[in-house]
């Protein structure tokens, strides 16, 4: 259960397009996710970011950016990242990954990413910068990792 | 009837859709989940789609970031092409003045991997199978095989 004390969702959903445009795609079946959801909740000192959708950009990148600032504005330098329902990580979305990262390790903190789907893992190494995170299997081994 | 897309002299592209919409994030949005909708008909293969899908959304946002400048007043267009063996060409133009795509310094240069930015072009040549910039880098066609 979330404690309201500690934890933050931020809304990135966009404005829908115009009617007639949603007439035109929308054939009756669910819609592929097109908005992101942050969660934010702080866990032994770590602050613990669940995403869900796609990190792209606009809205999405937009909002965990915002989210990003926030924890780090207050002082908050150890993030892991959870990816594991992340459908898509496109380069606005890697580009805020990795400057957040380096802010955070000149902070003398870190940022980690937990289960990053298939894709998003092809997609950081075939940009290069899969090597530069540690990678963990679920919540409790990245805030552990911390200590 | 030539054939804007075919890939090598190839014919027998159908074409699938044809969308021009104001240049911001929600027509990135809507042309991708459309895209998308069409690719799960075809029965593409999920990698695939999923290689398809990031590409032509690099390229959508190269079109309204740059192409555009953000000014949701100017159009993007996108075109989907495809034939019978699954194989599909992708266009998206913006009205702007186009790039020098040899210009885009490597992403995997050391030191750019820290870089928020320059990775689109990069990614969308890994993902899809042919590349190409007409228009002086105003249009941007790629093909997935």
């Amino acid at each position: 259960m979330k404690n309201p004390a500690s934890s933050r969702t931020f809304s990135t959903r966009p404005k829908p397009p115009p009617l007639s445009v949603m007439i035109a795609v929308v054939l009756g079946e669910e819609r592929r996710r097109i908005v992101l959801d942050i969660n934010v909740r702080k866990r032994s000192e770590v602050q613990l970011i669940q995403l869900r959708g796609p990190l792209r950009m606009g809205p999405a990148v937009d909002g965990l950016r915002q989210a990003m600032e926030e924890v780090i504005g207050n002082g908050d330098h150890r993030i892991a990242i959870n990816l594991a329902e992340v459908s898509m990580i496109d380069s606005s979305g890697i580009g805020l990954l990795v400057r957040f990262l380096a802010s955070t390790k000149k902070q003398g903190g870190n940022i980690k990413l937990i289960q990053p789907s298939k894709f998003a893992v092809q997609t950081l190494k075939l940009v290069g910068v899969l090597n530069l995170f540690e990678i963990f299997e679920d919540d409790d081994a990245a805030v552990a990792s911390f200590s | 009837m030539a054939d804007e897309f075919g890939a090598g002299g190839s014919s027998g592209f159908d074409e699938l859709l044809n969308l021009s919409m104001p240049a911001n994030s929600e027509s990135i949005a809507t042309i991708t989940a459309a895209i998308s909708e069409i690719l799960e008909r075809l029965e593409i293969p999920e990698q695939k789609r999923l290689e398809i899908d990031l590409a032509v959304q690099e390229a959508l946002a190269n079109a309204v970031v740059h192409g555009c400048e953000g000014d949701a007043s100017k159009t993007i267009r996108c075109k989907l092409n495809g034939d019978q063996q699954g194989r599909i060409v992708i266009s998206v133009t913006d009205p702007g003045p186009g790039f020098r795509p040899e210009a885009i310094p490597d992403p995997k240069r050391s030191e750019n991997l820290y870089g928020d930015h320059g990775r689109g072009v990069y990614l969308i040549r890994q993902l899809m199978d042919e590349v190409q910039f007409e228009s002086g880098g105003s249009e941007i066609k790629m093909w997935k095989y």
